[in-house]
């Protein structure tokens, strides 16, 4: 199955004579929610529906619980997740303190195999559709 | 004196820095500053993950890895498709495209297409609980890994 997009017409206003561009725009698919996501792990795996919401929502606190003290959490079939964090710089080593710290924030790395996929993903153009504005 | 990186944090919620100098090379000047480095922990594998999770859910190990398992296999099978995938405790993934533009219609094709990857986007919950006002950061300036003087000797 090919990921749909539609050609965009885009303006690029932070250029002074604001040219006109076109880009192409991957196209909105129906999002799978918690529930749809629990469902379907369930049937696959015949597990009743509570226990794999239990076991879903473990691991996701598992995750964030080892993130957050500064572990990075890896699963060799999937991706990495690791805190990301941003420094500002500072001149001297005494001025290199707590507070040269901008934002901390949850990051993934997907592993090789799972890029490779992404990057071997199909797409086809939408042809229903002319270009948006 | 080189120390080495590798620490357990023991705090709850507390990172631990230490300063690295750096040199801006992209600058003509070439300055030298300091940056914080954040220290590293032990990295946790899908063992860690599901045994963790399996004290906190009341569940057998098995369960959970069987759960774990299909949860990843349901969400590359979901982004590779195209769709969003909400994980619950953890955020959502998709495929995402990057493009380069073109200046007519016909130029805008499949072509222009630069990236594909898997996007992640942690859910309100675990930014706020990731973000500076919830996390202890502690600087280590005792260990000195520029190997500069630091004052105590």
């Amino acid at each position: 199955m090919a990921i749909k997009y539609r050609i965009a017409k885009v303006k690029l206003n932070y250029l002074e004579e604001k040219p006109e561009v076109y880009k192409v725009q991957q196209l909105t698919y129906p999002v799978i929610t918690e529930n749809a996501l629990i469902e379907y792990i369930s049937r696959s795996t015949n597990l009743p529906k509570s226990t794999v919401l239990s076991c879903v929502t473990a691991i996701g606190q598992a995750i964030s619980f080892f993130v957050i003290n500064g572990h990075r959490v890896s699963f060799t079939a999937f991706g990495a997740f690791y805190l990301k964090v941003s420094t500002k710089v500072a001149k001297t080593f005494d001025e290199c303190k707590a507070d040269t710290v901008k934002k901390t924030t949850i990051g993934f790395q997907s592993n090789s195999e799972l890029t490779d996929l992404a990057r071997r993903v199909e797409v086809q153009k939408q042809t229903t559709l002319s270009v948006t504005e | 004196m080189i120390a080495s990186t590798t620490i357990q944090n023991q705090s709850k919620g507390a990172i631990f820095f230490y300063p690295k100098k750096q040199k801006l090379g992209y600058l003509e000047e070439k300055p030298e500053v300091y940056k914080l480095q954040m220290m590293r922990c032990p990295v946790i594998d899908r063992k860690g993950i599901i045994a963790y999770a399996a004290k906190a859910a009341h569940v057998p190990e098995s369960t959970v890895a069987l759960a774990q398992e299909a949860l990843f296999d349901a969400v590359n099978y979901f982004c590779m498709n195209g769709h969003s995938v909400q994980v619950a405790g953890l955020g959502s993934f998709g495929i995402k495209l990057n493009s380069k533009v073109a200046k007519t219609v016909d130029e805008a094709n499949a072509d222009t297409i630069t990236r594909k990857y898997i996007r992640f986007f942690p859910n309100g919950e675990i930014r706020e609980m990731c973000s500076l006002k919830n996390i202890n950061i502690k600087v280590n300036n005792l260990l000195n890994l520029t190997g500069e003087n630091d004052g105590n000797g």
